[in-house]
C-alpha cells in the first residue's frame, strides 16, 4: 500500500523535492549526532587519558577503607608518587617514582622502550615486579643501560625498559627530575615509605559516565582535608577554545540545514495542498467524511515520506561509521546508534508536521464550494496557529542537536531576527528599485516586477538564501581561520621536545648545540620556583576559599617562574603593560581571575633562598594548547635572583635524528629531555578532522539552499510559465523570455550574494572582536556566493524552455 | 497589401496529436481566407476544434499539413521566433479568460507589445487606447484590482494598440455577464468598423456570430458549409 502511494506521490515534483528535503534533513542530522558523539568521546577519552581516570582521587594520605568500599566492583588503580634516591654504586639519582598497582593505566598505553633513542613501544600495563622503568635521562645520569641493575632503598631492581611516555604525564613538563616507573607491590620492600615524607597518593577510577556522576558526589562527601576530587568532564577538553568555537559552528550550520530544508518542504507543502485542493473537493462532494479526507493526507502525503527519512537515516548510519573509522574515532554503541537513528529519522517527519501539515490540514475545514472555486480563506485564528507552529518546530530539534537550548538561543534568536528583520528591511527598497526601473531594459524591468510584486514570498526565499549563504561564508571564513590559528599555535614544526635543568654555565654549549642542529627554538626561559604567600601583605591562603579548585592548586605548589622582555607567541596582553622595569610581573589571566589579582597587586613569592616582591603591571591570555612553554607568572629581566636558578626551552628536531640527541645527552648529562611527539601527533590529527569535518558541512548547507531554491522555482513555475505564454502572444520571441529567466536568477542570486557579504562583514565586527582580538582578513570565500549567483543565472539561461501556444 | 488580397489565408490545414492508443484527428482540410477589415465567426459546438483552429491560425502551434499565409507570406513554415515576430507585427488577441500579465498595471499591459516590437511613445499611445476603451482613469490599476468585463476591455486595448490588421478573438464574452459581454462586443466591432481591422472571432453564440460578415461552423474538426 505505501508502494502504491508513493509511487503516485512521486510523479508529482514539488513531492520529489520534498522528499530530497526530507532526506538530506534525516541524513544531515543523523551524521552530525553520530560526528558529535564521536568527537564527544573522543574529546572526553582523550581527557581521561591525561587525568588518569575519569575521576581522580588524590591526596597525601592513602584512601580510606571507606573511599576504597565505594570502588566495589568498579575498575580502579592506585598510584603512589614521591621523589627518592636511585643508586648504583657511588652514581645517586634523585628521581620522581611512581608506583603504580597492575590494573594500571586505565586509559591509554605506557610507552617502553628496549634501550635509549630506541623507537617506543605501546605495553599494556606497567613494570612487572622486580622490574624498573626509567626515564631515558635517569640513564644518562646513572650510567646504566636496560637489562642492568638499580637500587632503590632496601631493594634492587632489574631495569626493564626505557619509560619513553606515561599516558598520564600531565604537566610534568616542569618536573625536575627523571621519571621512574614501578609496582605497587614492591614499595613495601624498599622500605623508603616513611611516615613524613611528601607522597603523592592517587586513586585513579574508569566507569560510565552516569556511575561517575554518582561516585564523585559519594567520594566529595568524605574527602579529607589532603585530598581532592578530579573529575575528566568538569576540565573535559571540549570546553576549551578552538574546539568549543568549531563545536558551535557546526550546530548553527546543521540547525541552518534543517530550518533550510524546512522552507523546501513548506514552499512545495503549499504546492502540494494546491493540487490536492481539487481532489478533496471531488472527495467531499461525492460525499467523503472527514475522517477519510484525513487518511488520504497520511497515506498519501506523510507515509510515502518516510522512505526518503529511512534512506537519509540509512545513509547516514552506513556512511558515517565508514568515515569515522577513517577518521580513528571511536564509534558509538549500538544502543546510542538507535538513539541517533531514531532522532534522524524524527526530526523531517517533525518538520514535515510543522511546515506542510498546516496548509493540507486547513483545506479539509473549508466548505466544498471554497475547495471548489479554489478560494483559500484562512481565518485569523489558523493563521496565528500556524506561525506559532512554524516557530515551535525548531526548537526540539535544537534540543536534540544541542542536548540543552542555552547553547544555542543566541544563535537561533540572530537567525529568526534575520529571517524576519531582513524582509521588512527589504520591503521599502524593493518599492524604490521598482519605481526607479524605468530605464532598465524590459527584461530587467519584467524580471524586478516578478520580485517585486511577489514581496510576501520572494522576500522571505531572499532572507533564507542571504542567511544560508551568509552562513556558509562565515563557517567556512572562521572555521578555516580557527582553524588555522590553532594550526599556528602548531605549527608543522612545533616544538617536540623540551629541555629542563639547563644550568648557567650550560647555555653556551646548549645555544651551539641548538644552531647546530638548525633546531627552531623558543628562549630560553630561567625558572626560580617559589611559592606566591601574600598579595597585598596579606597571606594568600585567607584570600583564597575552599572551592576555587585553580587558585588551591597554585598555592599548594612550588610555581615556575621566570624572566623575559617579550610576550610568547602564545600569550596575548588582555590589560596593562609588559612588565619591563625589576619588580614587575605579569598575571595569566584565568589564575589572576581566581585568585583576584588586579593590576597595581603586590605579589610576594617565598622560595629557599630568597622572597621575591613584585607589582602586577599586566594580566595575561595564555593558550595553554601550544606547545611552547607558557608560565603563569612572568617577571622582567632582573626580578630574580640568579641563585637556584635553572633553564628551559623546548626546540623542533626532526624524527630520526636519534644521534644528536645522544650527543646533547652525553654532553649535558644532568639535562632532562622530554619528547612530546606522540601527544603533538594526536593533535595535529584532530585539526585536519575538524576542518574537513567544516568543508563537509558547507557543501551540506550548499545542497540545502539549492533545494529551497528549487521548491521556490517550483512554487512559482506555473504563474511563470502563464506569463511567458502571455509574452509569446503579444510577440515576444524566446530571447526575450530567456533575458527575463536570466535576469530573474540574477537578481535573486546577486541580492542574496551581495546581502550575504554584508552580513557577513557585519557578523564579522564583533566575532573577529571575539575570536581572534580583532584581527580577521578578508577571505576569498566572500566570492563564492557570487560564484552560486552565476551559476544559477548560467542554469536559468540554459534550462529556459520556450512554451508556446496555449 | 492591396485591397484584393486577403490578409489571412489557410489551404487544407490538418491537425493530429498522438492520443493515449491511436492518432486523433483534431482538425482536417480546413481551408479559409480573410479579406482586410472583413470580419469571420468561427461557429461550433464544445470540442469541435474552434480553439484549435485559432492557435494554428496565429501560428501559436504549426499544423500537421496545410500552410497559413499571413499577408501573403507563409506563416507555419517560419521559426517560432519569426513567427512571434509577425504575431506581434500583425495580430492582436483577445481570449476567453482574461489574458493579462498579473505583474504589470492595466498601462503596463498595453504597452507591453509596443515595448517588445521596440515602437516608439509606448506610453502615449497605451494610454490612447486605454481611453478608448474607458479605462482612462485605471491606468495604474493591476489586474487583480480591475473587474473581469474591465479586464477584458484592456486586452483589447492591448490587442488594438499595435494597429494590428488582424484580431483574434476566442469567446471573448465567454466569461462576462450579458451587459458586460455587450459592452466589449460593441467595443470590438466598433474597432473593426474604425481601423479597419480583419476580425477572427471564434464564438458558440449565435448573436454574435450574426454580427460578423462571414460565418464558418466547424463540427469534428471538419467544416461544415
Ligand atoms: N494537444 C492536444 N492533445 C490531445 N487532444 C487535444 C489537444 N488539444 C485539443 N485537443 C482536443 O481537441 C478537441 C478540440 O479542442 P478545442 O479546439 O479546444 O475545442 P473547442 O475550442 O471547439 O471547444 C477537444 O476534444 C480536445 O480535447
Ligand atoms: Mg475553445
Amino acid at each position: 500500500m505505501l508502494d502504491r502511494h508513493s509511487r503516485r506521490a512521486w510523479r508529482s515534483s514539488a513531492f520529489r523535492i520534498q522528499a530530497l528535503a526530507v532526506l538530506l534533513a534525516a541524513f544531515t542530522l543523523t551524521a552530525m549526532l553520530q560526528l558529535h558523539h564521536a568527537l564527544d568521546a573522543r574529546f572526553s577519552e582523550r581527557t581521561a587519558t591525561t587525568l588518569g581516570g575519569d575521576l581522580v582521587l588524590e591526596g597525601s594520605q592513602p584512601p580510606t577503607p571507606a573511599q576504597r568500599q565505594v570502588l566495589q566492583g568498579v575498575r580502579h588503580a592506585q598510584t603512589v608518587g614521591f621523589a627518592s634516591v636511585l643508586i648504583n654504586e657511588n652514581h645517586f639519582l634523585l628521581a620522581s617514582i611512581e608506583a603504580v598497582s597492575d590494573s594500571y593505566p586505565l586509559y591509554g598505553q605506557v610507552i617502553i622502550a628496549n634501550s635509549r633513542f630506541a623507537e617506543g613501544e605501546p605495553v599494556s600495563g606497567g613494570p612487572p615486579a622486580g622490574h624498573l622503568w626509567l626515564a631515558g635521562t635517569a640513564l644518562d645520569r646513572l650510567g646504566l643501560a636496560v637489562g642492568e641493575f638499580i637500587t632503590l632503598g632496601e631493594k634492587t631492581f632489574l631495569i626493564g625498559g626505557v619509560l619513553v611516555q606515561e599516558p598520564d604525564q600531565q604537566s610534568g613538563f616542569y618536573s625536575m627530575n627523571p621519571r621512574v616507573l614501578m609496582n605497587l607491590k614492591d614499595l613495601p620492600a624498599t622500605g623508603v615509605l616513611a611516615t613524613g615524607s611528601r607522597y603523592k597518593q592517587r586513586l585513579l577510577i574508569a566507569a560510565p559516565a552516569p556511575r561517575i556522576s554518582a561516585l564523585a558526589i559519594t567520594l566529595s562527601d568524605g574527602l579529607r582535608p589532603d585530598q581532592t576530587l578530579e573529575n575528566a568532564a568538569d576540565s573535559s577538553l571540549q570546553q576549551r577554545g578552538p574546539v568549543r568555537q568549531l563545536f558551535l559552528w557546526s550546530r548553527l550550520a546543521v540547525m541552518l540545514i534543517l530550518l533550510l530544508c524546512a522552507a523546501a518542504i513548506y514552499l512545495t507543502a503549499a504546492l502540494r495542498a494546491h493540487q490536492q485542493q481539487r481532489l478533496s473537493a471531488v472527495m467531499k462532494t461525492v460525499g467523503a467524511r472527514r475522517g477519510q479526507l484525513i487518511r488520504r493526507i497520511i497515506v498519501g502525503e506523510m507515509l510515502p515520506l518516510l522512505w526518503p527519512a529511512l534512506i537519509g537515516t540509512a545513509m547516514a548510519l552506513m556512511a558515517m561509521p565508514a568515515l569515522l573509522s577513517w577518521l580513528g574515532m571511536p564509534l558509538a554503541d549500538g544502543r546510542d546508534q538507535w538513539q541517533m537513528a531514531l532522532g534522524g529519522l524524527a526530526s523531517p517527519l517533525l518538520l514535515w508536521a510543522g511546515y506542510a501539515l498546516p496548509p493540507l490540514w486547513q483545506r479539509i475545514g473549508l466548505p466544498t464550494v471554497a475547495l471548489l472555486r479554489e478560494q483559500v480563506v484562512i481565518n485569523r485564528r489558523q493563521r496565528l496557529l500556524t506561525l506559532l507552529l512554524a516557530i515551535a518546530t525548531p526548537l526540539p530539534l535544537a534540543w536534540l542537536l544541542a542536548g540543552s537550548l542555552m547553547a544555542l538561543w543566541p544563535l537561533l534568536l540572530v537567525m529568526a531576527a534575520v529571517a524576519v528583520g531582513l524582509p521588512l528591511l527589504l520591503w521599502p527598497l524593493v518599492s524604490l528599485a521598482d519605481r526607479a526601473s524605468g530605464r532598465l531594459s524590459l527584461a530587467a524591468r519584467l524580471a524586478l516586477r516578478r520580485f517585486s510584486r511577489r514581496r510576501a514570498m520572494t522576500l522571505p526565499l531572499l532572507a533564507a538564501l542571504t542567511v544560508a549563504l551568509a552562513t556558509m561564508t562565515l563557517s567556512l571564513h572562521t572555521g578555516q581561520q580557527l582553524i588555522q590559528q590553532w594550526r599556528s599555535t602548531l605549527p608543522e614544526q612545533a616544538p617536540n621536545y623540551f629541555v629542563i635543568n639547563i644550568f648557567d654555565q650550560d647555555l653556551p654549549e646548549l645555544r651551539r648545540w641548538l644552531t647546530a642542529h638548525g633546531s627552531q627554538t623558543q628562549p630560553l626561559y630561567p625558572i626560580t620556583r617559589a611559592r606566591l604567600t601574600l598579595i597585598n601583605q596579606t597571606p594568600v591562603r585567607e584570600a583564597v576559599s575552599k572551592e576555587n579548585d585553580r587558585g588551591q592548586r597554585a598555592l599548594n605548589r612550588d610555581l615556575s617562574l621566570t624572566e623575559a622582555d617579550a610576550l610568547p607567541q602564545s600569550n596575548t596582553l588582555l590589560s596593562g603593560t609588559l612588565a619591563t622595569a625589576a619588580g614587575e610581573v605579569t598575571v595569566e589571566s584565568r589564575l589572576a581571575e581566581s585568585l583576584d589579582i588586579q593590576i597595581g597587586d603586590q605579589l610576594t613569592f617565598t622560595a629557599p633562598q630568597q622572597t621575591i616582591d613584585a607589582r602586577v603591571t599586566g594580566i595575561r591570555e595564555v593558550n595553554w594548547e601550544s606547545f611552547a612553554p607558557n608560565f603563569y607568572f612572568m617577571f622582567a629581566p632582573g626580578s630574580l635572583g640568579a641563585q637556584n636558578r635553572t633553564w628551559l626551552t623546548s626546540f623542533y628536531l626532526p624524527p630520526g635524528n636519534s644521534a644528536a640527541l645522544t650527543q646533547l645527552v652525553q654532553q649535558f648529562p644532568h639535562l632532562s629531555l622530554l619528547d612530546v611527539n606522540a601527544l603533538l601527533n594526536t593533535l595535529q590529527s584532530l585539526i585536519s578532522q575538524a576542518s574537513q569535518a567544516a568543508l563537509a558541512l558547507a557543501l551540506l548547507l550548499l545542497v540545502a539552499a539549492l533545494l529551497v531554491l528549487a521548491a521556490a522555482l517550483l512554487a512559482t513555475g506555473e504563474q511563470r510559465r502563464k506569463d511567458n505564454r502571455l509574452l509569446v502572444l503579444v510577440g515576444a520571441r524566446q530571447g526575450l523570455l530567456k533575458r527575463i529567466n536570466g535576469w530573474q536568477a540574477w537578481m535573486l542570486g546577486g541580492t542574496a550574494a551581495l546581502l550575504a557579504n554584508l552580513l557577513h562583514l557585519l557578523a564579522l565586527i564583533p566575532l573577529g572582536q571575539l575570536l581572534f582580538d580583532g584581527r580577521l582578513p578578508l577571505s576569498p570565500w566572500l566570492a563564492l556566493p557570487w560564484a552560486l549567483a552565476l551559476v544559477v543565472t548560467a542554469v536559468a539561461l540554459i534550462r529556459h524552455r520556450g512554451a508556446a501556444g496555449q | 497589401m492591396t485591397a484584393s488580397s486577403p490578409v489571412l489565408e489557410a489551404t487544407t490545414l490538418s491537425k493530429h496529436v498522438q492520443g493515449p492508443e491511436e492518432k486523433l484527428a483534431l482538425l482536417e482540410d480546413i481551408s479559409l481566407s480573410v479579406m482586410p477589415g472583413d470580419s469571420l465567426a468561427i461557429t461550433g459546438p464544445s470540442g469541435s476544434g474552434k480553439s484549435t483552429l485559432l492557435t494554428l491560425l496565429a501560428g501559436l502551434d504549426v499544423p500537421s499539413a496545410g500552410q497559413v499565409y499571413l499577408n501573403g507570406a507563409p506563416f507555419s513554415a517560419g521559426s517560432e521566433d519569426q513567427r512571434a515576430r509577425l504575431r506581434g507585427e500583425h495580430c492582436g488577441f483577445v481570449f476567453q479568460h482574461f489574458q493579462l500579465v498579473a505583474d504589470l498595471t492595466a498601462l503596463e499591459n498595453v504597452m507591453l507589445p509596443l515595448e517588445i516590437l521596440g515602437r516608439k511613445r509606448p506610453r502615449e499611445q497605451a494610454q490612447h487606447w486605454l481611453e478608448q476603451v474607458g479605462l482612462g482613469r485605471r491606468c495604474h490599476h493591476f489586474p487583480e484590482q480591475l473587474s473581469g468585463g474591465e479586464q477584458q476591455r484592456v486586452a483589447l486595448a492591448r490587442a488594438f494598440v499595435v494597429s494590428p490588421a488582424l484580431l483574434f478573438a476566442d469567446e471573448p464574452t465567454g466569461s462576462l455577464d450579458y451587459r458586460n459581454g455587450e459592452h466589449v462586443a460593441e467595443l470590438l466591432f466598433d474597432l473593426n468598423r474604425q481601423q479597419g481591422t480583419a476580425l477572427v472571432l471564434v464564438t458558440h453564440d449565435p448573436a454574435l456570430a450574426a454580427r460578423c460578415q462571414h460565418q464558418l461552423s466547424l463540427v469534428d474538426g471538419k467544416l461544415h458549409a
